[in-house]
C-alpha cells in the first residue's frame, strides 16, 4: 500500500541541488513536451513547461489532473472521407511526453484509469498516450484543506509506479528513479548519491505531512454502508444543492465517462468521429429515445457519489476516489461527498 | 477475459443484402461484412448486439435480430426514432453500413435446452428475441414447451407478422395482444397490455426459462406478475436498454449500480438485478 511511501521501490536514489530541478525539466524536454502544474487564471492546471520557473509544485488541488493528458477531454477517434469510401483512419500518434509533478493521489488515479482502459477491449487512445508518458511524481510534504489521501491509502507519499519520484528536502531535491528510463534522465542532471539521512528526512517529512491531514473518510466497509444509506434523507439535501454542472466529474482524476459524436465539414464529405468527457450529473447522461433513466438531478448526483464510493468496488475491486479533494474544492455548491459519507458514521447528521 | 488487440471502436463495412419493411416505422436489414473472414462467417448469439455506424451521423446499438445466416449474413430490425435510425431508412440494397460487434451477453439458449421456454415481448423488444424463436422453431425437439406472448401498441405496430405462420408451424404457441385498436382496424386477438395475457401461458415455475424484452416499465410489471406466479428470480431473464457510446465497458453511459449493461448485459437474470438500484425492475 502507498500512503507513507517509506518503502518506495527505486533503482536509484540521488539528491540534486535546488537548481537541479531546472536541469531535470530540461532533460525531460529533450525527450518531448513536458507537462506540469502551472498557474493560470488563479488556478493551478497542467500546462507545458520549459523550465523549473514555470512549475508550481505546492500541494494545492489543481483543477485538472493528469487525467486530461492521458484520457483527452476531446479526442478524435477516426477521420473518414467520402472520397476514400469512408474507410476510417486513426489520428496520428503523439510522441513521447513527460508529466512532472504528479501527486501520489493522482498516481493512484492513473492506476485506476489503467484498469478502466485495459479491460477486455483495451482502449488504444489511452494506451498509446499512457505508454508514451514518463511520469515524474512528487511526494507531498504538506496537505491542503480538502486532502484525504491518508484515508484512501493513496498519499502523501508514493511507493511505486513512477519513473521518477521527487521529494523536496530542506536543501535540494531527493530524486528516486523507478525505471531504467528514469535512471537515464537522472544521469543528465547534476546530483550526488542519497544518504540514509536524506531518506530519513524524506520519511520524516511525509510522516509530518500525513499528521497534518484535516480531513478523514473511514473506508472500511464503506461500499456496504453506502448501500445501507441509499434512501438516507441526506441525499434529498444534496439533491437540492447540486446544480448538475459536472465540475466534479471533470476535475475528478478517475472519472472516465464520455460522449461520442461525428463532426462533419460543411460539404459533408469529411467526418471526424470524436469523443469528449461527460459526467453523470449532466442532464442527458442517461437519456435514450423515449426517456431518461436519471431525469432526477438528485439521482444523477447520487450516481457520482455512489460510483466513487460504492459501485467502483464491484467493478474494479477498489474505490474510485483517491482522496484528492478536487470535487469538493471546485463544486460551486460546496458539496463534499467524503463528508457526506463520513456523516453516516456519526449517525447521519449532514455536513 | 481474452484481450482484443485491434481498435475496438473501429467499425467494418457491411453490405445490405435485403431490406424488409416491417411496419410504418420499423425495418429489417439483412447484411453481411464486406471483407475478411467475417464476410463468410460472423458468429454471434441471439441477445447480442452490434454498434452500427453511418459516417457523419453517428453510431447506434442495435440487436442482432436473427441467428447467424449460413453465408455470414445477419439481421438488424430497426425502429426509426432519431438521427442514425432514421438515416438508415434511406439506404438501399447494396449500400454500406459500418458495424462492430458482437457485444454483450446472449439469451440463455443453452440453459433452455430440454426445458420449457416462455418468451414475453413488447414492441421492438421482439427483435432481440427473433433469433431465439428461429433457434427453437428450427430445433423444436431440443426444447419443451415454447410459448410467445407478444404485445404491441396497435395492430400496425406488430413486427414479423409475415413469419407468424411459420413460427406456429415450427411449434411455437403465439398469443398476441395490443394496447388499442384504432377504429376500422381488424383485430381478432386480445386487447390490453401484455400482462393481461399472462394467464394464457402454460409454462410453470421450475420447468423452464422465461425471456422478457420490452420497455423497462413493461418488464417491471411482467416480472412482478411472474414472481407472483412463483417464478424464481434466476429463471427470469430480461434484456436492458441503456444509452451506449462504446459497447465495450468504457464510455460509462450504460451503468447502473456496479454493472455495465453493454458487457454485463444486456441480457441479465433477474436475480442479478433484484436488490440493485438503478433500474425500474
Ligand atoms: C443493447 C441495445 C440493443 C438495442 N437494440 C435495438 C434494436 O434491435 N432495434 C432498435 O430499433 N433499437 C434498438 N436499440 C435502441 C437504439 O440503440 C436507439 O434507438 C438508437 O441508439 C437511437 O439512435 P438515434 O441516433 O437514431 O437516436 P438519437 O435520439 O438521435 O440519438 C442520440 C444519442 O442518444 C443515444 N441513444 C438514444 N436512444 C438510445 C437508446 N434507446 N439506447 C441507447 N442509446 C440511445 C444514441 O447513442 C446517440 O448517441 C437498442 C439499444 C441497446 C442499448
Ligand atoms: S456535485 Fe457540485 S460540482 Fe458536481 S454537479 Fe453537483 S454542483 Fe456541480
Ligand atoms: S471523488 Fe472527489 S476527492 Fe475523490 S478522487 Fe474524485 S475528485 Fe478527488
Amino acid at each position: 500500500m502507498d500512503g507513507l511511501g517509506e518503502r518506495a521501490t527505486a533503482l536509484e536514489r540521488r539528491v540534486m541541488p535546488e537548481e537541479g530541478l531546472d536541469q531535470l525539466v530540461r532533460a525531460l524536454a529533450r525527450r518531448g513536451p513536458v507537462y506540469g502544474p502551472v498557474r493560470q487564471d488563479g488556478a493551478t492546471v497542467y500546462g507545458e513547461v520549459e523550465g523549473a520557473q514555470d512549475l508550481d509544485l505546492r500541494c494545492t488541488p489543481f483543477t485538472y489532473s493528469p487525467k486530461a493528458l492521458l484520457h483527452r477531454p476531446r479526442q478524435v477517434l477516426f477521420r473518414a472521407e467520402r472520397a476514400e469510401g469512408f474507410v476510417p483512419r486513426e489520428p496520428e500518434e503523439d510522441g513521447r511526453m513527460s508529466i512532472i509533478g504528479v501527486r501520489p493521489c493522482d498516481m493512484s488515479a492513473i492506476a485506476a484509469l489503467d484498469q478502466v482502459f485495459s479491460q477486455e477491449y483495451p482502449d488504444p487512445y489511452y494506451q498509446r498516450r499512457r505508454q508514451n508518458a514518463l511520469l515524474a511524481a512528487v511526494n507531498c510534504v504538506e496537505m491542503a484543506e480538502h486532502c484525504f489521501c491518508t484515508s484512501m491509502g493513496t498519499g502523501p507519499g508514493l511507493a511505486a509506479g513512477f519513473d521518477l519520484l521527487l521529494t523536496r528536502l530542506e536543501h535540494g531535491w531527493l530524486v528516486e528513479a523507478g525505471t531504467e528510463e528514469g535512471c537515464a534522465v537522472l544521469k543528465e542532471v547534476e546530483s550526488r548519491t542519497a544518504t540514509d539521512r536524506d531518506l530519513q528526512e524524506k520519511e520524516e517529512l511525509i510522516r509530518k505531512a500525513a499528521a497534518g491531514a484535516k480531513k478523514q473518510l473511514q473506508t472500511e466497509g464503506l461500499p456496504g454502508l453506502m448501500r445501507d444509506r441509499f434512501e438516507d434523507p441526506v441525499w434529498k439535501e444534496r439533491r437540492e444543492e447540486c446544480l448538475g454542472c459536472a465540475n466534479c466529474t471533470s476535475v475528478c482524476p478517475t472519472c472516465f465517462c464520455y460522449d461520442a459524436y461525428d463532426v462533419v465539414n460543411v460539404k459533408g464529405d469529411k467526418v471526424e468521429r470524436t469523443r469528449c468527457w461527460t459526467g453523470c450529473p449532466v442532464v442527458d447522461f442517461a437519456r435514450v429515445h423515449g426517456g431518461n433513466f436519471r431525469s432526477d438531478r438528485g439521482e444523477r448526483f447520487k450516481q457520482f457519489a455512489y460510483h466513487k464510493l460504492c459501485y467502483w468496488k464491484d467493478q474494479f475491486d477498489r474505490l474510485g476516489c483517491v482522496g484528492c479533494g478536487r470535487c469538493m474544492t471546485w463544486c460551486p455548491a460546496k458539496i463534499d461527498i467524503a463528508e457526506t459519507a463520513q456523516s453516516f458514521r456519526r449517525g447521519g447528521e449532514a455536513r | 477475459m481474452s484481450r482484443h488487440a485491434a481498435n475496438p471502436l473501429k467499425p467494418e463495412p457491411a453490405v445490405i443484402k435485403a431490406i424488409r419493411q416491417e411496419t410504418y416505422d420499423t425495418t429489417t436489414y439483412t447484411m453481411g461484412f464486406r471483407e475478411g473472414e467475417r464476410a463468410n462467417r460472423f458468429s454471434f448469439e441471439p441477445g447480442q448486439f452490434n454498434m452500427l455506424t453511418l459516417w457523419g451521423i453517428g453510431e447506434a446499438a442495435i440487436s442482432l435480430s436473427s441467428l447467424p445466416g449460413g453465408n455470414g449474413t445477419f439481421d438488424h430490425t430497426v425502429r426509426s426514432v432519431g438521427d442514425v435510425t432514421n438515416a438508415l431508412r434511406r439506404l438501399k440494397v447494396g449500400d454500406t453500413v459500418w458495424a462492430r460487434g458482437p457485444y454483450g451477453t446472449p439469451w440463455p439458449l443453452k440453459e433452455a435446452r430440454g426445458r420449457d421456454l416462455l418468451i414475453i415481448a413488447g414492441g421492438i423488444g421482439l427483435a432481440p428475441l427473433r433469433g431465439v424463436i428461429q433457434a427453437v422453431t428450427s430445433r423444436r425437439s431440443d426444447f419443451g414447451k415454447a410459448e410467445l406472448l407478444y404485445g404491441a401498441r396497435t395492430p400496425a405496430d406488430l413486427l414479423y407478422t409475415t413469419e407468424f405462420d411459420d413460427w406456429r408451424r415450427g411449434g411455437l404457441s403465439l398469443t398476441l395482444t395490443v394496447d388499442a385498436v384504432p377504429e376500422g382496424a381488424r383485430w381478432e386477438h386480445n386487447v390490453g397490455v401484455v400482462t393481461t395475457v399472462m394467464d394464457r401461458a402454460t409454462v410453470r415455475p421450475g420447468g423452464g426459462v422465461v425471456m422478457v424484452c420490452g420497455p423497462e416499465i413493461m418488464m417491471k410489471f411482467v416480472v412482478k406478475e411472474l414472481l407472483a406466479r412463483g417464478f424464481r428470480p434466476g429463471e427470469i431473464f430480461v434484456s436492458l436498454e441503456r444509452r451506449m457510446e462504446c459497447g465495450v465497458r468504457v464510455c460509462g453511459r450504460c451503468q447502473f449500480d456496479g454493472r455495465f449493461v453493454c458487457r454485463d448485459g444486456p441480457v441479465l437474470p433477474y436475480s442479478d438485478i433484484k436488490g440493485r438500484v438503478g433500474t425500474m425492475l
